[in-house]
């Protein structure tokens, strides 16, 4: 696979989240996305349709990949089975970012498929920064951590969620992908101010944005990704992109997955917070 | 990080198998230590679950997505996820739905569930090139008696006592079925052959001399004895036949030649 073009060589502007439901509107019709956001977990273990069509959405395109599987806040080793496919893909595909979640996924040979949160502790904070960097350095690039959505808290926790994503991303000296929704989901869940939360981010690091939808369960927020950005989460968006500027955005959209159109209207919405010189 | 571990490994646990054990670690606040832990009980059981419907879509359609998601949920209380990837999960699956109570009068739904996901792994698996013929017709007589024929990794053979064809194509999404459309029981079983024909997968009948042929050359046994065995048994044109099919149809992938030192 080619080097992407000059041009392309840094995210910008709004980009989609890439899945499989829409690979032929997206080939047929080479709509105007500025990037795709791959899951990648999705094409580590495959060598069937999945690999051939992001092979054709690459051709046009660029990428990004985002992880779930690396369990950076985990105790057990790297899984370099892992890591070695990660590579491997990146080598092949050149996505200009690589991101994963502060949080764990498995242990004791137990797999949780979730993004499990990291008691913050000044020694938790210290193991995943240093995971993180064995990552970088087997990876040979920085990569981005994101922030989960949570529903627990930890009695051990002796800092905020905030002070612990800045601590672990300054001693690992990663970058952040800062998940606007994540923060609003867990702010609405353990009562912190969500703004205040997202202005303490360290501006030189925040190099991308999620957006998502979430459902209200009534006692507490879930985070599904399976409907439209809501209208909270846009207004802390608007305030991000005040504070940070037009920061790379994705839309994503797991479950209940719409067609295609409606996910372009989603990108349009986010443009419109965007600063009007970015959005011409 | 001892303590860490400590707590994973109690954390893990509770959640993967449903158990309130790590409400202590958990600081009650809005919603109680309990409530918290089931927020993610809850969320692990539906991943898994839903996996199961991802995988096995034909015997989803087949039994309603009711009873479908009931008797995952079971599975998955009995069968944690031991995989990082959620494509390795369902493993069992069919076994579960061969044993499962309310299906005793259904039998060959464990069958439509091994095809799902016979079906489901060839979809993923490596794309390997079909091998050249010619390679094989350049050895000498000997050699190619000593030959052991590779067969796609994708490549599986299910015999049922079913019309298991037709019931898996009564139940694929694109299918609409009309009312009054039933299966025809009284055909008796049939072999199939799930394989990758490049990218798409393939589920084709096969005759028994077929499977016979299959599972041999998938037990590692040489192209003489297998002509010997078969050979015996069965018409040379039928025997032929079969061989012309596995080289059509890209279903040998190489082989390799038994060298004496």
């Amino acid at each position: 696979m080619s080097e992407p073009k000059p041009e392309l060589s840094r995210l910008s502007g709004v980009g989609l989240g890439l899945r499989a439901q829409h690979y032929q509107d997206i080939l047929k019709s080479l709509p105007d996305i500025p990037w795709f956001e791959v899951l990648i977990d999705n094409y580590l273990y495959t060598d069937g349709y999945p690999l051939h069509y992001l092979e054709q959405v690459a051709r046009h395109y660029p990428l990004s990949f985002h992880g779930v599987g690396m369990s950076l806040g985990g105790t057990e080793p790297l899984d370099n089975a892992y890591l070695d496919r990660l590579k491997r893909l990146i080598t092949r595909f050149q996505p200009l970012h690589v991101s994963d979640h502060l949080c764990w996924t498995h242990h004791g040979g137990l797999h949780s498929h979730d993004l499990l949160p990291v008691p913050y502790t000044r020694d938790a904070a210290r193991h995943v920064a240093e995971r993180i960097l064995s990552v970088q350095d087997y990876l040979g690039r920085r990569i981005l951590l994101e922030n989960v959505s949570s529903y627990m808290s930890y009695k051990e926790s002796e800092m905020t969620e905030a002070e612990f994503y800045c601590e672990v991303v300054e001693l690992a000296d990663c970058d952040m992908l800062c998940d606007i929704n994540n923060i609003y989901v867990s702010a609405y869940n353990h009562d912190f101010d969500a703004v205040s939360y997202l202005k303490s981010l360290p501006q030189a690091r925040v190099r991308e944005f999620h957006l998502a939808g979430f459902e209200d369960q009534g006692d507490y927020l879930l985070d599904t990704h399976g409907q439209a950005v809501h209208e909270p989460v846009w207004q802390l968006y608007q305030q991000a992109i005040a504070h940070f500027g037009p920061i790379p955005t994705l839309i994503e959209w797991d479950n209940n997955i719409p067609e295609f159109s409606r996910l372009l209207l989603e990108r349009d919405k986010a443009m419109c917070f965007w600063p009007e010189l970015e959005n011409a | 990080m001892p303590d860490l571990d400590a707590l994973y490994q109690r954390l893990i646990s509770s959640i993967c198998e449903g158990s309130p054990a790590a409400e202590s670690l958990v600081s009650p606040a809005k919603l109680s230590a309990s409530e918290q832990l089931r927020i993610y009980q809850g969320s692990v059981r539906g991943s898994l679950i839903q996996a199961l419907s991802d995988i096995f879509p034909s015997l989803k359609r087949a039994l309603g997505a009711e009873f479908f998601d009931a008797m995952a949920d079971r599975y998955v209380r009995a069968n944690p996820s031991i995989s990082s990837s959620l494509d390795d999960y369902g493993a069992l699956f069919p076994e579960f739905v061969a044993d499962f109570p309310a299906l005793a009068e259904y039998p060959y739904m464990s069958d439509l569930a091994q095809l799902d996901w016979v079906w489901h792994r060839a979809f993923h698996a490596p794309y390997q090139k079909a091998f050249d013929p010619a390679e094989l017709l350049g050895l000498s007589e000997a050699e190619q008696a000593s030959v052991r024929l590779h067969l796609q990794s994708a490549l599986c053979c299910l015999v049922s006592e079913y019309p298991l064809l037709a019931i898996w194509q009564l139940n694929q999404d694109q299918v609409e079925v009309k009312e009054a459309e039933t299966i025809d029981f009284t055909q008796g079983g049939q072999a199939l052959v799930i394989w990758r024909d490049g990218l798409d997968v393939r589920v084709s009948e096969v005759d028994a001399l077929m499977v016979e042929l299959i599972d041999k050359v998938k037990c590692g046994e040489k192209l003489g004895t297998i002509l010997n065995q078969l050979g015996s048994k069965h018409a040379s044109e039928a025997l032929n036949h079969c061989f012309a099919e596995l080289v059509k149809n890209g279903w040998i992938t190489g082989f390799e030649v038994e060298t004496h030192s």
